[in-house]
């Protein structure tokens, strides 16, 4: 587990400011605060490990190039997660879509399980990999803010640009496909 | 049979109700089981996605390291031709005042010419009033205008023609130095378009 660095929003405003100014060491500290974030939403839309560190690594290089473009009133976060989520998208369209092909590296579960347990455990997780994987890529994209970086509705709305209703709509369509897609496993984990 | 409200279990569920949309709902979950079991397999289904693995990924640190290798110089080289062009900003709206000066210059001096000219005082001068009323003339030579008519259009269609020529550079300068204006504007207040512009 990685430690996670806390930073005073005053503090990330200057490193943003000094970073507008071209200052790579202060670039450098803005990655390592939002590095695990990045990681963890550009894996969620790809569904694989190396594709999401390659598309974390585009993430970075693509809000250095568009940092003049960042407005301080806004979440450098969520700015962030929207870079994220286009990098993850054009990824997966380069690598034509190999979100799907990815369950047999999926990571380990727990060595504490016993063989049964630990059988389930990844049968279940492979299934929801490939549940998430099935998605259309705007409804995942607002799932993934939702169910794994806790965004609020508003926050999401901002972040992908669109209207509050259509998150709600993504998200709602996003569990129902979900919801019908793992039931037998729902029924098996929650009997 | 109480009406089912499913469109509002996931904003409930993700804790978007104001306090009083939540109270009501939660009352409509008394008493309607199929909301609330919908809800229930909604909570099983989050619960279920939280087992989600994720891998072990680069540190932070290593991500930071690979990135910062990649970068382009971009906004370095951006703030120096940024730079430049806010030294040189100002040349634009000061060269459009210098070519209205040189203009005007010229078109005053050419009428007060022109009316020396007609009062005789200078001799009279081909640049200036040579070709200056050529259609009327055209059509006094073939009698189509009477000489009494032709003694106040010629004079007009001089006139009109230096309106015209003074009002359509005017005109473009004015358009360029609003355009100047408009961009200047953009370049303070939307920081995306002022991207486009470098």
């Amino acid at each position: 587990m990685h430690t996670v660095t806390t930073t005073s929003p005053a503090d990330e405003r200057t490193l943003v400011t000094q970073a507008q100014q071209g200052d790579r060491n202060a670039f450098s500290e803005l990655i390592r605060i939002h590095a695990q974030g990045v990681q963890r939403v550009v894996y969620r839309m790809c569904g694989d490990q190396q594709v999401a560190e390659d598309a974390a690594q585009e993430t970075f290089i693509q809000a250095w190039m568009k940092l003049d473009s960042y407005q301080p009133k806004s979440s450098l976060r969520n700015w962030l997660y929207r870079i994220a989520v286009n990098s993850a998208i054009d990824m997966l369209r380069k690598e034509k879509r190999i979100l799907s092909e990815a369950v047999e590296e999926m990571p380990l579960a727990d060595g504490e399980l016993g063989p049964e347990a630990a059988y389930i455990h990844e049968e279940r997780a492979v299934a929801i990999h490939n549940a998430i994987a099935a998605l259309p890529d705007a409804s995942r994209a607002v799932f993934i803010l939702r169910e794994y970086e806790d965004l609020s509705y508003r926050e999401i709305s901002e972040t992908l640009d669109i209207p509050l209703g259509t998150v709600m709509s993504r998200l709602s369509y996003a569990r129902k496909l979900l919801k019908d897609e793992l039931s037998q496993h729902l029924e098996v984990a929650y009997a | 049979m109480p009406d089912h409200k499913f469109e509002l279990l996931n904003a409930y569920l993700d804790g978007e109700l104001n306090p009083q949309q939540r109270r009501k709902f939660e009352a409509h979950l008394d008493g309607c089981p199929e909301c609330l079991e919908e809800l229930e397999s909604l909570e099983s289904l989050s619960g279920m996605l939280a087992e989600a693995p994720l891998p072990d990924f680069s540190s932070p640190e290593q991500l930071a390291a690979n990135v910062t290798l990649q970068l382009p110089r971009t906004p370095q080289r951006d703030a120096a031709s940024h730079s430049f062009f806010n030294r040189s900003w100002w040349l634009a709206p000061a060269a459009l005042l210098l070519v209205w000066l040189v203009l005007s210059t010229l078109t005053i001096s050419g009428n007060l010419i022109g009316a020396a000219s007609e009062f005789g005082l200078v001799p009279s001068l081909s640049l200036f009033a040579g070709n200056a009323a050529n259609y009327t003339s055209l059509l006094g030579r073939f009698g189509l205008v009477e000489p009494d008519t032709l003694q106040w259009l010629v004079p007009s269609e001089a006139f009109m023609r230096q309106l015209v020529t003074n009002m359509v550079w005017q005109v473009a300068l004015a358009m360029l130095y609003l355009s100047w204006i408009a961009i200047w504007w953009a370049r303070n207040n939307r920081p995306e378009l002022n991207r486009q512009f470098r």
